[in-house]
């Protein structure tokens, strides 16, 4: 460590937390989707179980990164407000009671980014980095 | 008849449950869409111990609890300890059966196991469903999940409140409407059933003709509850026990706070009709895996009777602490109030013991979900 000095431990530091910071999360469909944008809000009621379809009527079916991903973590700060405890807290209540589960686990970035691109009624999110033409961003949080 | 036969489906014991749940036909998807898993096992527990510094009495989560902390146990695990277990099934999109067993301290002082929901649910859509069997009722804003004690912030709902409805589940149907205004999601529910509840003398209490209408709306981080209930109660005379609940949630992730009223109206043995009320509010705020808070809440018995539980009011203090992956930790300390003239909700007094004055009672409580 000596040999770095104490501006440069800074400016690195700075560095690392700008890329933390800066990596937005991009909430996506099919690129064959109708669906173009989707607020906050409705992004949460869909991932909360409480609603089952998009805007336009059409079935929508949430999916979540594995539990542990630093993606699906930001994910549910910034739609919800909520850290993993506590949506492990909110889906313990409503598995318990019968009124439902929590949104099927896909995987990664790249998992959920194949398994939305091949459906139309999935609905996922992943790092901004991971975007391409296989899938729409409709809502970005940042 | 739907009523008659969800009642023949819960006779059976549970063994045969699972086998039918397991015999019938897998559904599978073939375009490698998502789905849920056909069945899912999980489970919730808390193991807790609570101190009460009233040696003369016990204080108890509520009357169907025959002893707890204080005269009967120093440290006593019977107020909160718990283990469930259940089975989802997901048989379509519509078809699903939910089967859940749990043990904790019962009227007769033992753990023995017994089935706290047993339901199959049919969902017309997503948002019209309607349920046949063992369902618990919604009395309260979280009366369905009062004892999974890893979804909820205190140790233990306020006893004050909680405690004015025993009936905790129903066994007939109910039905369940969704709508939606903007980003307001409705839920409307009515139910219909009967429910045998055994007090700690060791008397069946039937309450038959259980009718309820519950509402739930939910808005962005705020969530309101209603519910009324009526039922006949076959210790009670006239044999008409009514309830109803009004609460209010507000929960944006950095700060919590929710609030209760419940108002239940039941008569005795000998007429003597019994009014209560009950409110509570609590808030905190969450600081990293940390999440102190503050409950006040009291009961008031509205027409003094002798008999009934008279009033009490309580001072919580407490913190949960999510101190590891599905587990949470926590410390809460009961300030309680007698009313004068009262013993308020504590059970099995030793006579000669006074009335009124104060009780303190020290929680520690782990929760976990797997």
């Amino acid at each position: 460590m000596t040999f770095l000095s104490k501006p440069a431990l800074l400016v690195a530091a700075l560095a690392l937390a700008a890329v933390v910071t800066q990596a937005d999360v991009v909430v996506i469909v099919s690129a064959h989707s109708t669906v173009s944008n989707l607020t906050t809000e409705q992004v949460s009621d869909l991932f909360l179980g409480r609603v089952a379809f998009f805007p336009n009527g059409a079935n929508a079916v949430p999916v979540d990164q594995a539990e542990g991903s630093a993606t699906r973590n930001q994910f549910y700060q910034k739609t919800i407000g909520k850290a993993a405890p506590q949506m492990k807290a909110y889906w313990a209540r409503m598995i318990f009671t019968g009124r439902g589960q929590p949104p099927v686990e896909a995987g990664d970035d790249e998992a959920v980014k194949r398994t939305v691109a091949n459906h139309p009624n999935l609905v996922g999110y992943i790092d901004k980095s991971a975007l391409d033409a296989t899938v729409k961003p409709v809502l970005t949080l940042h | 008849m739907q009523h008659r036969l969800a009642a023949t489906r819960i006779s059976l014991p549970a063994p045969a449950w699972l086998l039918c749940l397991l015999l019938l036909p897998q559904a599978h998807a073939d375009d490698g869409e998502p789905m849920q898993r056909m069945f899912s096992f999980n489970g919730f527990g808390t193991i807790g111990v609570a101190h009460s510094s009233e040696h003369r009495a016990d204080y108890t989560f509520d009357n169907l609890q025959p002893n707890g902390a204080g005269r009967h146990s120093d440290w006593s695990p019977e107020v909160d300890t718990r283990l469930g277990g259940q089975l989802t099934a997901n048989f379509t999109p519509q078809w699903s059966a939910v089967l859940q067993v749990v043990s904790e301290y019962r009227w007769n002082g033992t753990y023995d196991p017994f089935v706290s929901w047993a339901n199959v649910k049919y969902a017309f859509t997503p948002d019209f469903s309607v349920r046949a069997g063992r369902i618990a009722l919604p009395s309260f804003l979280e009366s369905d999940s009062r004892r999974v004690g890893y979804s909820n912030i205190t140790a233990r709902p306020p006893i004050e409140v909680y405690r004015l409805l025993a009936l905790k589940e129903s066994d007939g149907v109910d039905a369940t409407w969704r709508s939606h205004f903007g980003d307001v999601t409705n839920s409307t529910t009515v139910l219909y059933g009967r429910r045998t509840v055994t007090n700690t003398r060791g008397i069946n209490v039937h309450s038959k003709h259980v009718a309820g209408v519950f509402d739930t709306l939910e808005f962005g981080a705020t969530t309101l509850h209603a519910a009324y209930q009526v039922r006949d109660v076959d210790n009670q005379n006239p044999p008409l026990g009514r309830f109803m609940s009004l609460g209010a949630s507000h929960d944006p992730g950095a700060w919590f706070m929710s609030s209760e009223w419940v108002k239940a109206i039941n008569f005795d043995g000998k007429g003597v009709r019994a009014t209560r009320q009950g409110w509570y509010i609590n808030g905190g705020a969450r600081f990293g895996e940390f999440a102190p808070y503050l409950t006040w809440s009291e009961l008031l018995p509205t027409t003094p009777t002798g008999t009934l539980p008279a009033g009490q009011r309580t001072v919580a203090p407490g913190v949960r602490w999510d101190l590891a992956h599905n587990v949470d930790l926590k410390l809460q300390y009961d300030m309680v109030r007698l009313a004068d003239q009262s013993y308020g909700t504590l059970q099995n007094v030793k006579p000669g013991t006074p009335k009124g004055g104060r009780v303190n009672v020290l929680s520690v409580v782990a929760d976990f979900v797997f």
